[in-house]
């Protein structure tokens, strides 16, 4: 089964560099997709579940219109359990992180600007503990 | 018929007094029986034989405070002479009316009278009854009508000082409370400029929160393309030499054309994921058997989908090679492009910043380009207003210029976007609209489709510490706040709002200030 990461933050720019930074980094092992807001990444879920394709991390911003990172993430462990979840923020609310630790399971909660070795490490770390899960 | 003049003019209860002096006896009781009968005995008539003991009968009349109308004296007698009595008698009473009775008429004496006691008129010897009589009453009603302008004087003059005195009191009292009022007004200025100053502080802290956030998205940009960029030059320089061992002269040509067509505009996902379907069906039209890593490449590349061209390079046995190498080289240049539009976004929300906390200009008068003014301002809230808030902009094709103070202008856009996004609580339209058809002033609309204002409190929102949020929240100096920099633009707000529609406040502005 094709597996993909999946980043979503409001700012396209962001996106980018996050698809260029893991592509170098993680190769050519794993698919990556992006979403400008959570809406979108709820129904690209669904669409990608559908085709097939699972979702085993998703990056995600705290800060964006519509639907905040911790909402979404409450939302996605409930439809799609099994995925490392990672906020990826320049601002966030204390409250709505502890929110999505006890929540949505989050695994991490990183802030921008952020480091790439770091990000990838946490990716890593929390895809081993997926494993070993299972 | 000369009564009742008499009796209106006297108003106190008793008769008025004649005093008459004349050394002879004949003529006193003569004075006295006339005048008795032409005043129907509605008069007291004292009589003295002489000048000194009318001035003893005067003094004592005048100690006993009773008022002497009319002295009549002979100017022809032992002792003192008539008009020696009534220079003494003016000195003692001096409102009396006097009148000189004389055989023959001595103009000095009847001069020295007239100067000295203030001669009401001169009888002759002998004199006719009615003539006596109606100059005596003629010169009671003058006594009365005299005291009476004299009393209504003084009294006027007591109230009149009265008066002054108590204007003077007054204005002192007032200038006291003047004093105590303008002591007060400086509390409240210093007590209102210390509550805007917190005010402004308690801003600065949501506005450094809201600028971490805006500041930390472009640097978390920098940091990873520039991370990018040193890790990956060795692979690229690689990758490069691998390329030009695999390709022929004539691919490479190709090669390097297609890199040449990426193209550097941000596409939306969405627009990215359908970019990726069409390469899809161009690969399966064209027979090409490439891997969906190989679309997300051209996808990432922004190639356009026709690639027709290229085909000799899709269609080698390297391909998926090829486009990987062309896919990394390429982001070498879009990760750099990446960082200049990262720089430049934190260069622009520093400007903002710079020009909104006025650290680097102070408040001086300046030519300001009005929609850049705005724009600093919704930089800075981007990630407020962001959040669901769509905001729409109406600015006129060509630049709307004005006199102002660029830091001031832009409190007010930001008080007035703040209350609005405030009311709306962050859902909703926002509407930043300027007018230029004016020839003199210049115009902003800011229109949210909040709750609205109800009528009732319309004419109290501009009012220094008027609020409808909860205690601790709001100052309810914002709007004031606006208003005294409006004022000092000589421009002018207006209101327009309806319940349960929204809310648009006009800011007018003059455009020139000369
Ligand atoms: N766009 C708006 N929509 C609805 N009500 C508004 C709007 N703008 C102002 N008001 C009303 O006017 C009041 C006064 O506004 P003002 O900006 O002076 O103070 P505030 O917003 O209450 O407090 P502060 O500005 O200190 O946070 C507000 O409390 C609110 O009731
Ligand atoms: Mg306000």
């Amino acid at each position: 089964m094709e597996k993909v990461i999946l980043c979503i933050d409001d700012e396209k720019i962001i996106l980018d560099s996050l698809r260029i930074q893991l592509r170098r980094e993680l190769g050519y092992q794993y698919g990556l997709e992006l979403a400008e807001n959570a809406e979108d990444g709820l129904a690209l879920m669904e669409e990608l579940t559908d085709s097939g394709v699972k979702v085993i991390v998703i990056v995600t911003d705290w800060l964006m219109p519509g639907m905040k990172g911790d909402e979404f993430l409450i939302k996605v462990h409930k439809r799609f359990p099994g995925i490392v979840k990672i906020m990826l923020s320049g601002f966030v609310d204390e409250a709505s992180v502890a929110r999505a630790y006890k929540e949505a399971n989050l695994f991490k909660c990183l802030r921008k600007p952020w480091e790439s070795e770091e990000l990838v490490r946490t990716i890593r770390e929390g895809l081993n503990q997926l494993d070993k899960q299972q | 018929m000369g009564l009742g003049i008499l009796i209106f003019i006297n108003m106190t209860s008793s008769k008025p007094l004649v005093l008459c002096v004349d050394d002879e006896p004949v003529i006193l009781s003569a004075l006295n029986n006339q005048l008795r009968r032409y005043f129907n005995n509605h008069l007291t008539i004292e009589t003295a034989s002489s000048g000194e003991e009318g001035i003893e009968i005067l003094d004592e009349l005048l100690s006993e405070g009773r008022d002497v109308e009319v002295i009549v004296s002979d100017q022809l007698m032992p002792g003192i002479k008539g008009d020696e009595f009534l220079t003494l008698s003016h000195e003692r009473a001096p409102r009396s009316l006097k009148i000189l009775l004389t055989g023959y008429a001595s103009l000095e004496s009847v001069g020295n009278a007239i100067n000295h006691a203030n001669l009401y008129r001169f009888i002759g010897k002998p004199w006719q009854e009615d003539d006596l009589g109606i100059t005596v009453r003629e010169a009671i009603n003058v006594y009365w009508r005299e005291k009476l302008i004299a009393e209504q004087n003084e009294t006027l003059k007591t109230l009149n000082h009265e008066l002054e005195q108590k204007v003077r009191e007054r204005t002192r009292e007032l200038l006291q409370k003047n004093e105590a009022l303008e002591e007060s007004i400086a509390v409240t200025v210093s007590t209102q400029r210390k509550l805007i100053q917190s005010e402004k502080m308690a801003a600065l802290g949501q506005l450094v929160a809201g600028v971490a956030h805006e500041v930390n998205t472009p640097l978390g940009v920098i940091k990873s393309s520039i991370g990018y960029m040193i890790k990956s030059y060795d692979h690229i320089l690689r990758d490069f030499t691998r390329i030009l061992r695999v390709l022929k002269a004539r691919e490479m040509v190709l090669f390097l054309r297609m890199i040449e067509l990426v193209n550097k505009e941000f596409l939306t996902t969405k627009e990215e994921r359908d970019l990726r379907q069409k390469y899809f069906g161009w690969f399966a039209e064209n027979g090409l058997h490439l891997s969906k890593i190989s679309a997300d490449c051209l996808v990432e590349m922004n190639l356009p989908a026709n690639l027709e061209k290229f085909l000799p390079l899709f269609r080698h046995e390297r391909a998926e090679f090829i486009i990987k190498a062309a896919h990394s080289i390429t982001m070498h240049e879009k990760n750099a492009g990446h960082i200049k539009l990262a720089a430049d976004k934190a260069d622009k929300i520093i400007f903002a910043l710079k020009s909104h906390s006025r650290m680097d200009q102070t408040d001086s008068i300046g030519r300001i380009d009005l929609a850049r003014n705005i724009e600093t301002v919704l930089i800075l809230y981007h990630n407020q207003v962001k959040q669901g808030v769509e905001v729409i902009k109406k600015y006129p094709a060509s630049v709307v210029q004005l006199d102002g103070y660029a830091d001031e202008l832009s409190q007010v856009w930001t008080n007035l976007i703040h209350n609005s996004l405030y009311a709306m609580q962050n859902k909703g339209k926002l509407t930043i609209e300027i007018i230029d058809s004016h020839p003199e002033e210049v115009q902003v609309n800011v229109t949210d489709n909040g709750p609205g204002i109800p009528d009732e409190i319309k004419d109290k929102i501009f009012n220094p510490f008027f609020t409808t949020k909860p205690v601790g929240e709001g100052s309810g100096l914002g709007l004031e706040i606006i208003s005294r920099i409006v004022e000092k633009h000589m421009g002018r707000i207006e209101l327009e709002s309806t319940v349960g529609v929204g809310t648009t406040f006009k800011v007018f502005l003059k455009r020139s200030h000369k």
